[in-house]
């Protein structure tokens, strides 16, 4: 069934690869009775890396749990629209929801190893989320298949890390065993929050250009929280700047960091532009300009966006009103 | 660390009202009652005696009167007198007397004044020697030889006390130091003191480990301020909430030894005293000896065992653990 | 101005035992020195021992070898109450500010500890300090009645900050102070620190893991690999020009906030090893793209990148066999370093492609 949303723009310009348009979505906390989400939007193409942007307490992880609908017990849903592949997601039964959890849209969490079963090994684990969505098919080959995920992910020696527990991995490795969980049957959307969070510069580099890569190889969907610049430069296709629970700017990254509109964006990234007129001067580091050619690819066109509320400054740039 | 910003639940603390209190009391009404029955017990520990309508601890006396209700004098021309021995209850003796015609109404409210004293006297005496030892010995275990073995020796010689049944072990110490309310309260403090010692000493194992510790000492906090400034006020909290449990505890035990002769000897009113002098009497049918100072015992111990209880709940949760 | 830095650190050593026989070294060998209002950032990934080393040098833990001169006194010779006086002339500030404080205690309370502690003085004497203390960290006077678990993280910070300089240090260990905090946050306290030493004179080690923290507030930068120091020199110098091949692969890593450029890096294989019972050699060895033979056989020798310091030290010196080769031609040891590097996109879709079609074949 397809759920169209009002402020769609008329047949024919919307965007092909569409796989999750987002609309009015309201989030109210219960016991503390503020909105931790207001009236948030987004539109996601197959493919595209989404980064949402925020400090700490700005409701992007509430984001994500109401995108995929494990909304904690004191937040409750006010409004929304949530399309996937043009079906609406708030029509579903709890039932259809777990279904479509793993198999359609999988959620990466952070926290190492922490975050996975201490007595379970990490291949069993992952064979765990295969079976639940292929009940029928043998151990072995599931076995199989996991080992193959973990060759996929970029983990050495996947065999022999199959068979291992949880702390017997490094933080690195345990996060990547946390993203083949997320990614073992395929899905087409991923759902990250701060997942590298706590991880060392050089592991996360190693994992997430890894994993970048494997996304755009896959064309696989993926929303990103994230406080960090330096990750929603390199690996975001478009930004949306959110600030308590709302999103005050959504961009297609080149044109986010070339020209923010709000003043919150501003203000965030004007740290940022400190220290990379710093780090021009590391003359020995060679910086290579990023083939950009590929960045065109997601300009929304027509976000859901309240028309009241926000200003198209460019293509698929849109700032809210600022309150004076 | 995790960083995860899905909003926390805050817990809102009510303030304290007399609505609130209201409230909470009819919520509680086990616990409300548990400390109204304390309230009671501390009351006539401070003023039973003074309040007893006889004195609990000498003979009660009648008159003896002819038909026409006259007083019959002896020969001195004094009133003759007989003693009050076993009357049931009456108006005049609410509880009726006991077999010394004492009335055991004065004596069962003087009581608490001997049992409550007993109980909370040694509890803080054994929590504050338990607390200071098992400082030191939580504090120096594992630290270089000496005092490494020394907090090594101190917990052996805790795990002795206890290892033998409480009540023989008291009953022994009585015989050695002999009997009364002070000896009673020397014996059940070093008697309590391992339990508190072992709280004190596991939380401070745990509590020394803290990053705040080692913060206080940067800051030039010497030993004995981090000691007993910084690491006991967090580390007391567990044994402090067994303290409810520990009182009922000492007044079972002080009753207990009166019971066979060994605590409080009468006529000082104590209840394990009272309850051993009727024993025999109640297959006689005159039961009113033991089972009065029986009912206010039992009342007491369950009051504080419901209190106790209820601090422990409230306790969990909360301090240190949740950090 | 004296030529003696403020603090003297050599060949500093603390090795852990873990296990039966199982030997941990946190800090191996380690000389630094620190002069009178200077920052020394202090960066490594987890299990390099920076932390350890902020409170071997602090003594907040005992090491086994190796030499602390502050002020030219010899720290670790110093015991019970003339040590203790010490501490009000070097402080410690946590990244997680809430483990520091004594969960009992008050924000006035915590910040007066070190007064009542180092000073004597008069109730309204102490109050006038607590205040001056408070506007030196920027602090509101209204969070003093408060329990530190009810204000914000960044005023926690500034109360641990505040109770640090309460008794005038000369020199501040902060461990990850902004750790945990928001980026704007972390600005605001970074701008606090360098006024504060700007005013007093205070030298900082400041350890993090965040390079661009690191940078905005160090004089100098000294890069920690599995309890080794494996670079030490100007930040801007290291920055712009790292030689160790560890501090290549580091500063290379850091993530450009700038969609439209990526970077060259230096990839190091596998992860950041056991540091329990290490081989000998360099400890980067197993890991580095540039390994010789030599580079296991023993421990790498010091090159100095650039004069001799006071006191003996290079201002600018790294440990790496290979670069010892090119000692005396610095501009061959970079190109040689950049042939090991590549962005990200081709090797790595290659190792996917070659993954799929062995999956399909």
């Amino acid at each position: 069934m397809v759920t169209e949303t009002p402020d769609a723009t008329p047949a024919g310009s919307t965007a092909s690869g569409e796989i999750l348009r987002v609309s009015d979505l309201t989030l109210h906390h219960l016991v503390e009775d503020r909105l931790v989400i207001d009236g948030a939007f987004m539109s996601v193409d197959s493919g595209e890396v989404l980064g949402v942007m925020g400090e700490s307490g700005s409701g992007k992880s509430a984001l994500l749990f109401g995108i995929i609908r494990l909304l904690l017990r004191e937040v409750e849903q006010r409004s929304g629209r949530i399309a996937y592949r043009g079906e609406d997601l708030m029509a579903k039964s709890n039932r259809q929801m777990e279904q479509l959890r793993g198999l359609e849209m999988a959620m990466i969490v952070p926290g190492g190893k922490f975050s996975l079963n201490p007595v379970e090994t990490a291949g069993s684990q992952i064979v765990d989320v295969l079976r639940s969505h292929f009940p029928d098919r043998s151990k072995k080959d599931l076995a199989d298949e996991a080992i193959e995920i973990l060759r996929i992910i970029g983990i050495p020696d996947p065999d022999i890390r199959f068979r291992a527990y949880p702390h017997e991995l490094s933080g690195g490795m345990a996060q990547r065993i946390l993203i083949a969980k997320a990614m073992a049957c395929s899905p087409q959307l991923l759902l990250g929050d701060e997942f590298t969070v706590g991880l060392d510069v050089t592991i996360q580099a190693q994992v997430m250009d890894h994993f970048h890569a494997l996304l755009r190889e896959r064309n696989t969907s993926l929303i990103l929280t994230t406080s960090d610049l330096g990750i929603a430069a390199t690996y975001c296709d478009t930004i949306a700047v959110i600030r308590r629970g709302q999103i005050v700017e959504y961009a297609p990254v080149l044109d986010f960091f070339a020209n923010p509109q709000h003043s919150y964006s501003r203000l965030l990234l004007s740290a940022a532009r400190e220290a990379r007129a710093q780090q021009k001067m590391d003359e020995a580091r060679v910086d290579v300009e990023r083939d950009t050619s590929q960045d065109r690819r997601f300009v929304h066109e027509d976000l859901p966006a309240p028309p009241d509320l926000y200003t198209l400054v460019a293509p698929g740039h849109l700032v809210r009103l600022e309150d004076e | 660390m995790t960083t995860t910003t899905w909003p926390a639940v805050r817990v809102r603390v009510p303030r304290l009202s007399a609505s609130a209190i209201w409230a909470g009391m009819r919520r509680q009404k086990l616990l409300t009652i548990a400390l109204g029955i304390l309230a009671v017990m501390i009351f006539l520990a401070a003023v039973g005696p003074i309040i007893a309508p006889h004195d609990p601890e000498s003979v009660l006396r009648e008159t003896l009167l002819d038909e026409q209700g006259q007083p019959i004098l002896n020969s001195q021309g004094d009133p003759r007198t007989q003693l009050v021995n076993l009357r049931a209850p009456s108006g005049t003796y609410w509880f009726g007397t006991d077999e010394k015609a004492l009335d055991v109404f004065s004596r069962t409210i003087s009581a608490p004044r001997v049992d409550l004293v007993i109980a909370i006297a040694s509890t803080i005496i054994g929590l504050g020697a338990g607390s200071v030892i098992g400082l030191v010995a939580g504090y120096a275990a594992g630290r270089g030889r000496l005092v490494g073995s020394l907090a090594e020796v101190l917990t052996r010689f805790m795990d002795i006390i206890q290892a033998f049944p409480v009540f023989i072990v008291a009953l022994a110490l009585v015989a050695v130091i002999g009997s009364g309310q002070d000896k009673v309260i020397y014996v059940l403090s070093f008697l309590f003191t391992p339990i508190f010692f072992r709280y004190v000493r596991a939380e401070t194992l745990l509590v020394r480990e803290l990053t705040f510790v080692e913060a206080e000492r940067a800051v030039g906090n010497p030993t004995r301020r981090i000691m007993f400034n910084h690491i006991l006020p967090n580390s007391v909290t567990t044994a402090t909430v067994q303290g409810s449990a520990v009182m009922g505890y000492a007044i079972l035990l002080t009753a207990g030894l009166s019971f066979v002769g060994a605590g409080v000897a009468p006529p000082t009113p104590e209840w394990g005293a009272m309850i051993r002098s009727g024993v025999e009497l109640m297959q006689s049918g005159q039961w009113w000896t033991s089972v009065f100072p029986g009912i206010t015992l039992g009342l007491t111990v369950f009051s504080l065992a419901v209190i106790g209880e209820s601090i422990r709940v409230r306790w969990r949760g909360s301090g240190l653990r949740g950090y | 101005m004296t030529d003696e830095p403020l603090l003297q650190i050599r060949n500093l050593t603390k090795t852990f035992t873990v296990g039966k026989g199982q030997e941990l070294v946190a800090v191996s060998n380690v000389s630094l020195d620190l002069r009178e209002g200077e920052t020394l950032g202090l960066v490594g990934e987890s299990g390099s021992g920076k932390t350890t080393l902020g409170r071997v040098v602090l003594r907040l833990t005992e090491p086994d070898t190796g030499t602390v001169r502050f002020e030219g006194i010899d720290l670790l010779a110093l015991a019970g109450e003339p040590m203790r006086r010490m501490r009000s002339k070097m402080q410690i500030v946590y990244q997680d500010p809430m483990l520091g404080f004594n969960p009992r205690m008050r924000v006035r309370d915590i910040i007066s500890e070190p007064l009542r502690l180092h000073e004597t003085l008069s109730r309204t004497e102490l109050q006038k300090r607590v205040m001056e203390v408070l506007e030196l960290a920027d602090l509101d006077p209204r969070v003093l009645s408060e329990r530190p678990g009810a204000i914000r993280k960044a005023e926690q910070q500034q109360v641990a900050i505040a109770r640090a300089i309460a008794t005038g240090p000369r020199f501040i260990v902060l461990d990850e102070p902004t750790g945990l905090l928001d980026l704007s946050v972390s600005i605001h306290i970074i701008g606090i620190l360098r006024r504060l030493q700007e005013e007093q004179k205070i030298a900082y080690i400041f350890i993090s893991h965040d390079l661009s923290a690191v940078r905005a507030i160090s004089h100098r930068l000294a890069i920690m690999y599995l309890g080794q120091l494996v670079e030490t020199g100007p930040i801007e110098d290291v920055f712009a020009r790292p030689t160790h091949p560890y501090s290549e692969a580091l500063l290379s890593s850091v993530l450009l906030p700038d969609p439209k450029t990526t970077r060259q890096r230096l990839r190091l294989s596998g992860e950041i090893p056991s540091p329990i019972n290490l081989p000998p050699g360099c400890p980067l060895a197993p890991r580095c793209p540039l390994v010789e033979e030599r580079c296991t056989g023993g421990p790498p020798p010091l090159v100095a990148i650039r004069g001799n310091g006071e006191s003996g030290q290079p201002s600018w010196w790294s440990t790496c066999f290979p670069l010892s080769d090119n000692e005396e031609n610095l501009d061959n040891w970079y190109a040689i370093m950049q042939e090991h590097e590549s962005t990200e996109t081709e090797e790595l879709r290659a190792a996917i492609a070659a993954a799929r079609t062995e999956n399909e074949g």
